[in-house]
């Protein structure tokens, strides 16, 4: 079981956005997604996903192609957490995480009590006990961020995508999360997740993909990803590593 | 904030008022027959006047506005589901509008004398354009207002048609007939009328059935709809279908008649704990009696001519359309 890239190319209205990036995410593994805006990171995933089609390449979800999965298929393969937007109507965060198991469910939507166990560990692995009746809209940014996490936890397939489940989050909030998709990964599920806080992925992740420009710069662990030339190169920052943390100095 | 939901209980509930306000729609009336009569008319051991205004008269009109109803309510609730939108409704967006120009058509050119299916049909086709043609747009347009507007200038176009036609109708008669579909009504309607709509309503209320996990998904927006397994193009095109085949039929029995599409989901939608999936039903029984106790306001308020159903529905529904839009925009300022 694991997600592949392998030498894809996206090309949108003549704009290159992905030039030939392979890179590989094993189970086990937590590997974070990382480069400056406009880096390609979020048209990396959907790529992988098979939702943005390649010009060029293939992507592979349990080596099968991305793009000839339903759905339905990819969902049960990876638990996707795309950038948080707002949900449409009130619902409680007990629905709103159960949508998770949305795959699982039969043609009318019925749930089972396999999938009202997993929304329950769901629901107490974010803290989010107390919360269940709660309207999702009267949630604050890291309340929100919890319960989408959830929804991804539920749906307990092998892989797990998240992308950017740390925007618009403070510090303790981001390392919760980050903690949650770290016990994921030693858990057995290969988890991917886009990140912009440099720090903190180096503190969590076991792996680094980072891609400029619409190229893959690199993938390897913190250490050897993030070195100071390449910090330099990519970000335009001057940062340095002191035992295992990269502390970031300034813009340089 | 808790959310609420009494789904069973407000379903149960609904079904005995709608009930109980389709016996008091053949029980009152303009000509007064004494209840012993009617009631024995009911059951069919009445005289022959009785009969004839209970099951020729009444029943059908009652039945009608109730259908029509359940039918714009439905279709109210399952485009707002499919659009995140609670303002999205088959009079807004310009598909009752569209589908009784089509309407409108077939009886400017006699058409409707070639067969009785030929307004029907009309109908559901100028009901499917519209939403259609909606869809194609919506996942464009990312700003929900912006689709609103789209709704506006197909509504507006297709008013603007209308007029034409009565611009240039033929004789009275033409235009009296034109006039019954723009207004919306559902006097003088029979057996017959409902039973030629019913194939289409039965069609649209499955297609509706089908989307409905699918709204539930959606949400949480279409890119996250479709990350948790969601087919979304495959849910748009049930919405579009089933809403299409019912407000094509509703407007096929008793003309555009707008905004119960909006009010009907907008009261129950907190009481089924706002699941765009659990709102069909309850608002559509909700739609089918607003306009019941609406026709019957209609037919009881004393004035020369009898008052239009459509008109009574766009007194009670422009304000709380007015009220909802309002309201939305200052709960997004405060987000």
């Amino acid at each position: 079981m694991s997600l592949k890239l392998h030498q894809a190319s996206v090309t949108l209205q003549g704009a290159p956005l992905l030039r030939d990036v392979s890179f590989e995410v094993q189970p086990g593994k937590l590997v974070g997604l990382l480069g400056p805006n406009g880096a390609g990171k979020t048209t990396a995933v959907r790529a992988l996903l098979g939702l943005q089609p390649l010009t060029a390449g293939q992507a592979y979800l349990d080596a099968k192609p991305a793009y000839s999965l339903t759905a339905k298929q990819r969902a049960l393969i990876v638990s996707y957490l795309p950038q948080a937007r707002k949900l449409a109507w009130p619902i409680s965060v007990r629905e709103a995480v159960a949508l998770g198991r949305f795959a699982y469910g039969g043609p009318m939507g019925r749930l089972g009590p396999a999938d009202a166990a997993a929304v329950e560990d769901a629901l107490s692995r974010c803290s989010l006990k107390g919360f269940e009746d709660r309207a999702v809209t009267s949630l604050s940014g890291g309340e929100l961020a919890r319960v989408h996490l959830a929804r991804a936890l539920a749906a307990q397939a092998p892989a797990l995508i998240a992308d950017e489940p740390t925007a618009a989050l403070d510090p303790g909030h981001s390392y919760d999360v980050l903690a949650a998709l770290q016990a994921q990964a030693r858990a057995g599920q290969a988890v991917l997740v886009v990140l912009h806080d440099l720090a903190l992925a180096a503190r969590f992740c076991d792996e680094i993909i980072l891609l400029n420009q619409g190229k893959r710069v690199i993938q390897a662990p913190p250490q050897e990803a993030l070195t100071p030339p390449i910090l330099a190169e990519v970000f335009g920052v001057k940062g340095s590593w002191y035992r295992d943390q990269l502390i970031l100095v300034g813009r340089l | 904030m808790k959310v609420q939901n009494h789904t069973p209980t407000l379903i149960l509930t609904l079904v005995v008022l709608s009930v109980l306000a389709l016996a008091a729609s053949c029980l009152i009336g303009v000509t007064p027959l004494p209840l012993n009569r009617l009631l024995a008319a009911f059951v069919g051991a009445g005289d022959a006047q009785a009969e004839l205004i209970v099951w020729e008269i009444r029943l059908p009109r009652a039945v009608a506005a109730f259908v029509v109803g359940m039918a714009l309510a439905g279709s109210g609730a399952a485009l707002q589901g499919l659009l995140r939108n609670p303002l999205a409704e088959p009079g807004v967006l310009g598909v009752s509008a569209m589908s009784s120009l089509f309407a409108v058509i077939t009886i400017y050119w006699g058409f409707v004398q070639v067969s009785p299916w030929v307004l029907p049909l009309a109908a559901i086709a100028g009901a499917l354009l519209a939403t259609g043609l909606l869809a194609l747009v919506a996942p464009r347009v990312q700003s929900v207002v912006t689709l609103v507007l789209v709704g506006v200038g197909i509504s507006s176009l297709a008013g603007a048609f209308m007029s034409l036609l009565l611009n240039l109708a033929p004789n009275p008669f033409t235009l009296s007939d034109m006039m019954n579909w723009m207004m919306g009504s559902v006097a003088n309607r029979s057996l017959e009328d409902l039973l030629l709509a019913t194939p289409f309503l039965v069609a649209g209320a499955i297609a509706i059935g089908l989307a409905a996990p699918g709204l539930r998904a959606l949400t949480l927006g279409e890119e996250a709809a479709s990350a948790i397994g969601l087919d979304v193009g495959r849910s748009r095109n049930w919405v579009v279908l089933g809403t299409g085949l019912l407000t094509g039929a509703a407007v096929s029995v008793a003309g555009a008649v707008g905004f119960v599409g909006i009010i009907a989901p907008h009261l129950v939608r907190p009481l089924v704990g706002h699941d765009p999936a659990r709102t069909l039903l309850p608002a559509a029984l909700l739609g089918g009696l607003v306009l019941v106790v609406a026709d019957l306001i209609a037919r009881l308020v004393p004035t020369g001519q009898e008052l239009k159903l459509g008109v009574v529905a766009a007194l009670i529904g422009a304000p709380i359309f007015i009220w909802i839009a309002v309201r939305r925009r200052t709960l997004e300022a405060d987000q």
